[in-house]
């Protein structure tokens, strides 16, 4: 099987697996959890003017910036939360993988120094 | 020094599910400060792996691999300063080593380090222009400071507080993964084979960086502070995994079905559950904001932990302006918006003021006292949900008495109508 499918099967696994989890220990969303859709919605469809103070470790790249794919996909309240889990846990799966793919192609003790410098 | 494909994903899932679920169910879990607190440092994390990547392309010659590092480098800086401690710092010493030990990869190594410090400067340069656009303020960059010692021993006196919250699990794979990590990383530094164990390197100095950074600089007054140290408590996981593999070698391929056994016994613990909780967010905010709504409240006060839960609650219908405890604006991690907004509806409405004076998580915050000193005493006063709400009917003294307080000066915004 190529490496593709694997990857996608797992992902899905750790996204469903990630969402059930979090829905199941979860029981209220406190003032700092509600940041990301707060300042999404302020900036989408309020009626006030948008002046918002954001936290100094902002988080706009890349947790908002997910947040804001999820809401403009129209996920909202519990929704939201569900697929921020999912896709949260997806990126650091891929991000992880790709970690412990990665590998050299080339060794200068074993190849020489002329040789090109291969990886991943 | 690489998995093949087939068990490289095994593992990353069984690591994602070590940092994510396991022991999800403490006061404070993993989910909650890594996955739902974009403030809490935990973007970093995820733009440290792909970037960790880059850098070994970028060694091996891709030149398109130092553009896209550098795009990720300033929008993760622009985002959060740890990214120089725990992406830029860690990648700079590994090409140091990287230059020390293969002469001929020095330059390529040093462009890398260039393009990072570039990329820093130009996404801190970025986080300063955001407050000056008047649209969004940055919040004050450094809380108190301690000394190292200090911060040393606070994080040793505390640290069985943090295992009972976060899990003992997780603290103890942490501590064995940096462990495993930085014995495999003098190991090849010493046999001078930096190259080939680049990855569990990279891995091991954003994790010490991680670990050390609050510490070094003082910042760890307190445990819930951990969330600045989450690398430490993701790239061990990472490391743990991959060493099990190379453990496993020829039998690898059991990381696959013991993964999903793992993650089975995980859901079936938790589905139970799931399936009784109602699907809408917290109740009680819903059920006092429809409260408020049915008053009707033109503008509801509320301090920091009420504010955003009725604001949502409400569906972004009622206006709710953020307080301190002392009845003055609180414009931290909130949009003042609302409460120019609410104001503005106040004036033109003529309906109630409403105050609700508790603080659910922080008790402590409360400041009936404060709020009472500020906006004098209140005609009605009726619980919803267990909450003591003051209310305040629209008087033309009262409305200019809470406009100086909500026009008061004391942030970057430029005052606008009705201030």
């Amino acid at each position: 099987m190529g490496s593709r499918p694997i990857f996608i099967g797992w992902g899905v696994l750790l996204a469903a697996l990630t969402a059930i989890t979090w829905l199941g220990y979860t029981s209220s969303l406190n003032a700092d959890v509600l940041f990301v859709q707060a300042f999404l919605g302020d900036l989408w469809g309020v009626s006030a003017p948008f002046r918002w103070t954001v936290p100094p470790a902002n988080g706009l790249f890349p947790g908002v910036l997910i947040g804001a794919l999820g809401f403009f996909a129209g996920f909202d309240n519990a929704t939201f939360y569900l697929y921020y889990a999912a896709a949260y846990s997806v990126l650091l799966f891929a991000g992880a993988g790709i970690m412990l793919r990665a590998q050299w192609g080339w060794s200068p003790r074993r190849h020489g120094r002329r040789r090109r410098w291969r990886c991943c | 020094m690489g998995l093949e494909s087939a068990q490289a994903w095994a593992a990353a899932a069984l690591a994602v599910l070590l940092i994510c679920l396991v022991d999800s169910g403490h006061e404070h879990g993993a989910l909650d400060y890594m996955l739902f607190l974009p403030g809490s440092h935990a973007g970093v994390v995820l733009v440290a792996l792909p970037c960790f990547v880059l850098v070994q392309r970028a060694l091996a010659g891709a030149s398109r691999a130092i553009i896209l590092l550098f795009a990720l480098t300033v929008l993760s800086m622009f985002s959060d300063f740890l990214t120089l401690v725990q992406i830029v710092a860690p990648v700079a010493a590994a090409m140091a080593l990287i230059g020390w030990e293969l002469p001929q990869l020095r330059r390529r190594a040093a462009v890398i380090v260039l393009a990072m410090s570039a990329a820093t400067l130009m996404g801190a340069g970025l986080y300063f222009a955001l407050g000056r656009s008047g649209i969004v303020e940055e919040g004050p960059l450094t809380s108190q400071l301690m000394s190292m010692l200090d911060a040393a021993k606070t994080y040793v006196t505390t640290l069985p507080q943090l295992a009972a919250a976060i899990g003992a699990l997780r603290v103890s794979c942490a501590f064995a993964g940096l462990a495993i990590g930085l014995a495999l990383s003098l190991r090849a530094i010493l046999a001078r084979r930096t190259a080939e164990t680049l990855p569990v390197i990279l891995l091991s100095l954003s994790a010490s960086a991680g670990f050390l950074g609050p510490i070094i600089v003082g910042t760890y007054s307190d445990p819930a502070l951990f969330r600045q140290q989450l690398p430490y408590y993701t790239m061990t996981f990472i490391i743990l995994v991959w060493a099990l593999a190379r453990i496993l070698r020829g039998r690898a391929w059991l990381l696959a079905p013991a993964t999903a056994a793992l993650g089975l016994l995980l859901v079936t613990q938790d589905v139970a559950l799931a399936w009784k909780k109602p699907f809408v967010l917290n109740p009680s905010f819903v059920r006092l904001a429809d409260g408020l709504e049915q008053l009707p409240a033109d503008l509801t006060l509320a301090l920091y932990w009420e504010a955003k839960p009725i604001y949502l609650g409400s569906r972004r219908r009622m206006m709710v302006c953020q307080l301190a405890g002392d009845g003055n604006v609180y414009n931290w991690i909130a949009n003042y918006g609302l409460c120019l907004e609410g104001l503005k509806r106040w004036s033109a409405g003529h309906h109630w003021l409403a105050i609700d004076t508790s603080s659910s998580e922080n008790p402590a915050e409360s400041g009936l006292q404060g709020l009472m000193a500020q906006y004098g005493l209140p005609d009605r006063q009726i619980d919803i949900e267990g909450r003591r709400i003051m209310l305040y009917a629209w008087s033309a003294k009262r409305e200019a008495r809470v406009r100086d307080i909500i026009c008061r000066d004391g942030d970057a915004f430029r005052r606008a109508p009705p201030c």
